[in-house]
C-alpha cells in the first residue's frame, strides 16, 4: 500500500487545507500533518516490504527522492513564508501538486503521465491568478499532445523512424511540461506566487522532469537514444544561454528571477541529455538545488519584487550572490564539476560551451541577491536554511545522489 | 476491410472535434465534446469496458459544460474560415497518418479517432482565449489519451482509462467562467 498512501495522504491534506481555509491554524495543522505523513511514507518506500502495491504502482528511486525533496521544500516555504503570504493557499496548492507529482512518479508509462499532467496543469491553471486559464494551459496542454504522439509512435511499428520521432515528441513534451524555452509561458509579475509560472517551473517541474525521464528513457530504445540525447543537450544549451543572458539583461527583477530558473534548467537538460551517470547525477543535483535553494529564495525575494521592501546589498546578500553564482563550497560548484566531467566524457567541445554559459552566469547572481533585501524574522531564518541546503548539496552531494540511487 | 460502424464512428468523432474548434459558445462546445466522445467510444468496441467508461465520461463532461460560459451555439462565427480549413486538413491528415502510416496501436479507426482528438484538442487549446473551450479541449485530449492507453493494452491500462475518464469529468466540473481574483 506504500505508493498508494504516498499519493493519497497529500491529496487528503490538500482537500482538508482548502476546506478549512477560513480557520488557517486548523488548516495548516491538518494539511501539515498529512503532508508530513505522506513524506514519511515516501521515505519509507525505500524499504522493499512497503513497495508492494495492490494497484501495481512503483516509483523509481530518483523520482521518489526528488519527491521527498519537494515535500521538504514545501515544508520550508510554508513554515517560513514571508508575513504577507497566504500560507494556507501555499500549503493546499503544494499538497495538491505533491499528489500530482506522486501520480506522475507512479504512472506506468508516458500516456499515464499525460493524463496526470493534464489534471495537474488544469488544477494549477484554475488557481486565482492574473493570466487567463487558456493562456496558462497552453504549454502543459502541448505537453499532453506531445506525450500522446510519443506514446502512439512507440507502438506504431518496428521502423527506426518511429523510434526517433517518438524520442523527439517525448523530449519536447518534457520541455513543454516544465515550461521552458521554446514553450515559455507569459509572466505576470503581480500574479500570486502559487499560480505563477515560476512556481510551476521551480516547484512542480523538477520532480516532474525526473519522474518523466525515469518513465520515458527506458522505453526509447537504441534507435531513439541519439535523438533523445542530442535534443536534450541542444535544448539545455539553448535554455542556459537564454536564461543567463535574459537574467542579466531583463528589465524587471521578477523576469530576471524567472530567467535564472531557465539557466538552472539548461544545466539539468544538458546533464540528462548526456546519458552518462555523471550527467544524470548533475541534472538531479541541479533540480534538487532549484527546489531547496532557488525556489525558496525567490519566494523570500517577493516582498522586494512587489516593492513592499527595499533591495539591499549587505554581507548576507554577497554570500547569497556567491551561492547563486555557483561558487565553492555551495551547491553550484559540485554540480558544475560533475557536469563538465560528463561533458568531457561525451564530447569535449560541449564542456567549452557549458563553461562559457557558466561564466556569463556570474552576471545575474548578485543582481538577484540584491532582491532578497535585508531579510528579518521568518525570512531571515529561511534564507539561512536555504544557504545551509546549498552548502550541504555542495559539500556532500554523494549523500543526495545515494538517496536517489545514483 | 473497415466496417460501416467504424467509418461512421470516425466521421462522428471528426464532426465532434470540428464543432469543438468551430464553436465559441456553450452549446456548440458541448455538442462537439459529446459527438467526439460518442465517436471515440464507438471505435473502441473491441474493448467494451474502456468504450463505456470513456463514452459516459465524455458525455457527462459535455453535459457539465452546458452549465456556464457564453450562451447559445456560437458555431462558425464570422472569421472562422482558417479554423474550418484547420478542421478539414486535420481530418485528412489524421485519416492518412492513422490508417496508412502508423501500424499500431489498435485498429486504424481507433488510431484516427485518437489522432483527431489530440490534434483538434491541442489546436483549439493553443488558439482559444475562452475558458470553457480550453477546458473542453483538455477533456477531449484526456479522453484520447485514455483511448490510446486502452489500445496499447499496457499493464496499467484499466487504471489509466479510469483516470482519464475521471479527469474528463473533473475538467467538466471546473467552472467555465474566469474568476477575476488577483492577489499578492
Amino acid at each position: 500500500m506504500g505508493p498508494e498512501l504516498a499519493l493519497g495522504l497529500p491529496a487528503i491534506g490538500a482537500v482538508l487545507a482548502a476546506a478549512l481555509r477560513r480557520r488557517p491554524a486548523l488548516a495548516l495543522l491538518c494539511g501539515g500533518l498529512l503532508g508530513i505523513a505522506g513524506a514519511l511514507m515516501l521515505a519509507l518506500l525505500a524499504a522493499p516490504p512497503l513497495q508492494a502495491s495492490p494497484l501495481g504502482l512503483s516509483m523509481a528511486p530518483a523520482a521518489r527522492a526528488l519527491l521527498l525533496l519537494t515535500a521538504l521544500a514545501l515544508g520550508l516555504v510554508v513554515a517560513l513564508a514571508p508575513p504577507q503570504a497566504d500560507r494556507v493557499a501555499l500549503l493546499a496548492a503544494g499538497l495538491a501538486g505533491m499528489t500530482g507529482l506522486a501520480a506522475v512518479a507512479a504512472a506506468p508509462d508516458a500516456l499515464a503521465v499525460a493524463v496526470v499532467i493534464a489534471l495537474l496543469a488544469a488544477g494549477h491553471a484554475a488557481l486565482p491568478g492574473g493570466r487567463p486559464f487558456p493562456t496558462r494551459m497552453r504549454a502543459p496542454g502541448l505537453a499532453v499532445a506531445l506525450l500522446l504522439a510519443g506514446g502512439l509512435l512507440q507502438h506504431a511499428g518496428e521502423t527506426p523512424l518511429f523510434a526517433r520521432l517518438s524520442a523527439l515528441a517525448l523530449v519536447l513534451s518534457l520541455v513543454a511540461a516544465a515550461g521552458l524555452v521554446p514553450f515559455l509561458p507569459e509572466l505576470d509579475p503581480e500574479e500570486p506566487a502559487p499560480a505563477s509560472p515560476v512556481a510551476w517551473t521551480g516547484f512542480f517541474g523538477p520532480a516532474l522532469a525526473i519522474a518523466l525521464v525515469a518513465r520515458i528513457q527506458p522505453t526509447i530504445g537504441a534507435e531513439g537514444i541519439p535523438v533523445y540525447g542530442a535534443l536534450l543537450v541542444g535544448l539545455g544549451v539553448l535554455n542556459l544561454a537564454w536564461g543567463t543572458v535574459g537574467a542579466w539583461l531583463a528589465e524587471g527583477e521578477v523576469a530576471a528571477w524567472r530567467y535564472s530558473f531557465l539557466a538552472d534548467w539548461g544545466l539539468a537538460l544538458a546533464g540528462l541529455g548526456m546519458v552518462v551517470p555523471d550527467g544524470y547525477g548533475a541534472a538531479y543535483l541541479v533540480l534538487a538545488s532549484v527546489l531547496l535553494v532557488r525556489f525558496p529564495l525567490y519566494l523570500w525575494a517577493r516582498p522586494v519584487l512587489l516593492n513592499r521592501t527595499p533591495a539591499a546589498m549587505g554581507p548576507a546578500n554577497i554570500l547569497l550572490g556567491a551561492a547563486l553564482a555557483g561558487a565553492a563550497p555551495f551547491a553550484g560548484f559540485s554540480i558544475r564539476l560533475l557536469l563538465l566531467r560528463a561533458a568531457t566524457e561525451v564530447y569535449w567541445p560541449l564542456a567549452l560551451v557549458l563553461g562559457l554559459g557558466m561564466l556569463i552566469w556570474l552576471g545575474h547572481s548578485f543582481r538577484l541577491a540584491r532582491t532578497l533585501g535585508s531579510p528579518r524574522g521568518r525570512s531571515a531564518v529561511g534564507v539561512v536554511v536555504a544557504l545551509g541546503f546549498s552548502l550541504v548539496l555542495g559539500v556532500a552531494p554523494a549523500v543526495l545522489l545515494a538517496m536517489g540511487g545514483l | 476491410m473497415l466496417s460501416t460502424v467504424a467509418v461512421v464512428a470516425v466521421v462522428v468523432a471528426w464532426l465532434g472535434g470540428a464543432f469543438l474548434v468551430l464553436s465559441d459558445a456553450r452549446r456548440g462546445i458541448a455538442l462537439g465534446m459529446a459527438l467526439y466522445s460518442a465517436g471515440l467510444a464507438s471505435t473502441l468496441l473491441a474493448d467494451p469496458l474502456a468504450a463505456v467508461v470513456l463514452g459516459i465520461a465524455g458525455l457527462a463532461s459535455a453535459g457539465l459544460r452546458l452549465r456556464d460560459g457564453r450562451a447559445g451555439w456560437g458555431t462558425l462565427p464570422p472569421g472562422s474560415t482558417p479554423r474550418l480549413l484547420l478542421c478539414v486538413v486535420s481530418g485528412v491528415l489524421a485519416g492518412f497518418v492513422g490508417a496508412s502510416i502508423l501500424g499500431g496501436p489498435g485498429p486504424a479507426p481507433l488510431r484516427v479517432a485518437i489522432l483527431l482528438g489530440g490534434a483538434l484538442g491541442a489546436a483549439r487549446l493553443m488558439s482559444t482565449l475562452r475558458r470553457e473551450a480550453a477546458l473542453a479541449s483538455t477533456a477531449v485530449m484526456t479522453l484520447a489519451v485514455g483511448a490510446a492507453e486502452a489500445a496499447t493494452g499496457g499493464q496499467g491500462a484499466p487504471i489509466v482509462v479510469l483516470a482519464a475518464a475521471v479527469g474528463a469529468v473533473l475538467l467538466g466540473i471546473l467552472p467555465g467562467v474566469e474568476g477575476d481574483v488577483r492577489g499578492a
